[in-house]
């Protein structure tokens, strides 16, 4: 991996931010989609959200891939759980649910385990 | 806790399902490119873009399957509850790499990593008060 430079890490951080926020998003417009209870779960194919949350995660993930040629895997698989916190804001903005005090520590431990998970692989 | 399980039960079983999938996708899909250069492949054109597409289509429709299941799964309950849960894949993915691959090493930090993160979706999954029914 070469040297990065400060318009990389500009680059990185920018990609790293747009690429967790839409991956997040993606799981809003996914929920949109759900028929959930009783629901017909054909109808799921037909709605559009389901194809926008899609699309959402490819271009994610193509964000993703280009984080991984950048960065160590061990640097960008944590760096992903920036995810949940998009989430957690999100679906208090959009969705109305709370953010409550056992949200954020059940947060913050999954973000150690993954950190721990990936340094783990690192070595 | 009961009480969130009760309202979100179903939505973590089908994100455990879905997580399980996209970890079993993910090594469906990264395995056979192991030895291929993706770009030089894509730059080839129609053909090129085919073989990556042949090798990887196991594992997009485990990942496909594994996005319908999570997409029914988070009608049940609170996105910021049932989203997290993603996490298990990591777990999943361990698991699975363990299994078919037990020549590789796994380090005993991963494997502390992973009962932390177990231990952060029970905290997540066992936290909603408001009503989960809402979609």
């Amino acid at each position: 991996m070469m040297p990065l430079t400060t318009k990389d890490i500009i680059i990185i951080v920018v990609i790293l931010l747009v690429e967790t926020f839409l991956s997040s998003l993606a799981s809003y417009f996914l929920k949109k989609a759900s028929p959930a209870d009783g629901g017909s779960k054909i109808k799921l194919l037909l709605s559009p959200f389901f194809y926008l949350g899609g699309v959402m995660y490819v271009i994610a993930a193509l964000g993703n891939i280009y984080l991984l040629q950048k960065l160590p895997y061990a640097v960008v698989l944590p760096l992903g759980s920036i995810t949940y916190i998009w989430t957690m804001f999100l679906s208090n903005r959009l969705l109305g649910e709370k953010i409550t005090k056992r949200k954020i520590l059940g947060m913050i431990v999954i973000i150690v385990g993954v950190t721990l998970v990936a340094y783990g692989k690192g070595k | 806790m009961l009480e969130s399980l009760k309202k979100n039960g179903k939505g973590i079983i089908l994100l455990l399902i879905s997580a399980f999938s996209l970890a079993l996708g993910q090594l469906l899909w990264k395995k056979p490119l192991e030895n291929v250069d993706v770009a030089a492949a894509l730059a080839q054109g129609f053909i090129g873009i085919l073989g990556v597409f042949v090798k990887i289509l196991p594992g997009f429709v485990v990942y496909a399957i594994g996005a319908i299941v999570m997409t029914i799964g988070l009608g049940y309950g609170e996105l910021s509850v049932l989203q997290p849960i993603n996490s298990m894949s990591y777990v999943f993915a361990l698991i699975l790499s363990a299994i078919f691959f037990p020549a590789e090493k796994i380090s005993w930090i991963t494997i502390v990593g992973v009962f932390v993160v177990i231990a952060g979706v029970i905290v997540i999954g066992g936290s909603s008060k408001n009503d989960a029914s809402d979609h």
